[in-house]
């Protein structure tokens, strides 16, 4: 693995437990009466472009490098489910994650006193935030579970 | 300092910011419950340890991940991964993550919440010291379920003991 | 302020339809394995085809919503969500269940 890819992986990790915890933060913020608006605005830009940078690093690394490298030595495993339902799953639903932070980015920016006083606007932005952070959940457990099935080829 | 021994401290720091503040948590609820209420004074104390807590569960989190990208680039396999000490390690803080939500947003029992929290980061800790651990995965979990509960019935007891005493 | 709900309405109708997109796109490539050639001869890799044809779906859609005149509802926005909400979790299982199909099968 050259250099370049072992950043592009770490980055990717880094970046999206980054994402995970700025909108968790944004979706435990949310519930107060009174609204921290400043910090709804930070976590919810962090959290979209942290996930933007784990989309382009976690890319990368996957387009130049997993598919030659890493996928074969988990197929020859026993459980070569870990790639053919885990990682195809997770490579896809990924994609949805970026997309779904930029919509709670732009609520958040373009409605911070409607989201105080309308409780329905408020309540449907939690459950955004909380599909955000579960979806990133369940992709961390199957990347975990990718990581853990590599060893070193022979 | 190599990355190890930078991620090891992170998340020594994590656990103990944790498990400190928790069980600090805990005593003083009972505390300042003496008397029937929390005032607000009391109210901001807890609050704080609240907040130790999260920071505890960040720094954990992040040094979490360090270990796991560190295990990872030198190909340490499923045998470490998919070890039941590791597996049951994930499983107790997914579980201390969904409790700690449950508890902001008032979807479960606090006291519940209380003793799965209580519980949780105990048992992380253990299964963080405790590498050779010769448990099986039901086992460990097993027994942290039956300690979640043995748990509850213990801090109902010094509440309820708490709140009989004259004041 | 109809600006404001008009974009929101717009983003967030994008954003609907490109789950459904992704969903679609990725079944769709599995089966067809021309399609996935053809994302991977015009991107050099399939995944990286479904991500910029995602992403030019998602502003494609956001400024054509934006052009074409409509009347900016507020009431709209948290319904549009729930939408987003419940298709996003029906695309994840779908998504889910077809690579486990697919894997039980072969």
């Amino acid at each position: 693995m050259t250099l370049l890819l072992l950043n592009a992986l770490v980055w990717h990790i880094l970046l999206g437990t980054i994402a995970l915890v700025a909108i968790a933060s944004l979706s435990l913020l949310l519930r107060g009466e009174v609204l921290n608006i400043k910090w709804l605005k930070i976590y919810s830009f962090v959290g979209f472009l942290a996930f933007l940078g784990s989309w382009i690093s976690g890319g990368y690394y996957y387009a130049t490098y997993y598919g030659k490298a890493v996928k074969p030595i988990i197929l020859a495993t026993s459980t070569p489910w870990i790639h053919t339902i885990l990682m195809e799953t997770k490579e896809h639903i990924f994609l949805f994650l970026p997309f779904l932070s930029f919509v709670a980015l732009i609520i958040v920016n373009l409605f911070p006193k409607e989201i105080e006083s309308n409780g329905k606007l408020k309540q449907s932005l939690i459950l955004l935030s909380f599909l955000i952070v579960t979806l990133g959940i369940v992709i961390t457990l199957a990347g975990i579970s990718i990581s853990g099935s590599v060893t070193k080829k022979f | 300092m190599d990355w190890l021994t930078f991620i090891r401290i992170g998340h020594v720091i994590g656990t103990v910011l944790g498990v400190g503040a928790t069980t600090f948590a805990e005593i003083f609820y009972l505390k300042f419950s003496k008397d029937g209420e929390i005032n607000p004074l009391e109210h901001d104390v807890l609050k704080i340890f609240y907040q130790i807590i999260r920071l505890g569960l960040v720094i954990l989190v992040f040094s979490g991940f360090g270990y796991l990208i560190l295990w990872r680039l030198n190909f340490l396999g499923p045998q470490v991964f998919f070890s039941d000490r590791f597996m049951a390690k994930i499983t107790v803080i997914v579980v201390l993550l969904t409790a700690a939500f449950a508890i902001n947003f008032r979807l479960i029992n606090l006291k519940v919440g209380s003793a799965i929290t209580f519980v949780s980061w105990y048992m992380a800790l253990i299964l963080g010291v405790w590498r050779k651990s010769p448990l099986s995965y039901p086992v460990i979990i097993l027994s942290y379920l039956v300690l979640i509960v043995i748990t509850y019935f213990v801090l109902e007891f010094f509440r309820n003991r708490i709140s009989s005493k004259p004041k | 302020m109809n600006a404001r709900i008009k974009l929101a309405e717009s983003i967030i109708f994008s954003a609907i339809a490109l789950v459904i997109y992704i969903a679609t796109i990725t079944i769709a490539a599995d089966l067809l394995p021309a399609l996935k050639e053809s994302l991977k001869n015009t991107f050099s890799h399939h995944w990286i085809g479904k991500s910029l044809t995602s992403a030019a779906l998602f502003v494609g859609l956001s400024l054509v919503l934006l052009l074409i005149p409509f009347k900016p509802n507020p009431q709209r926005i948290t319904r549009l969500l729930w939408i987003l909400i419940a298709l996003t979790i029906l695309s994840t299982l779908v998504i889910l269940g077809f690579f486990s199909l697919e894997a039980l099968l072969k």
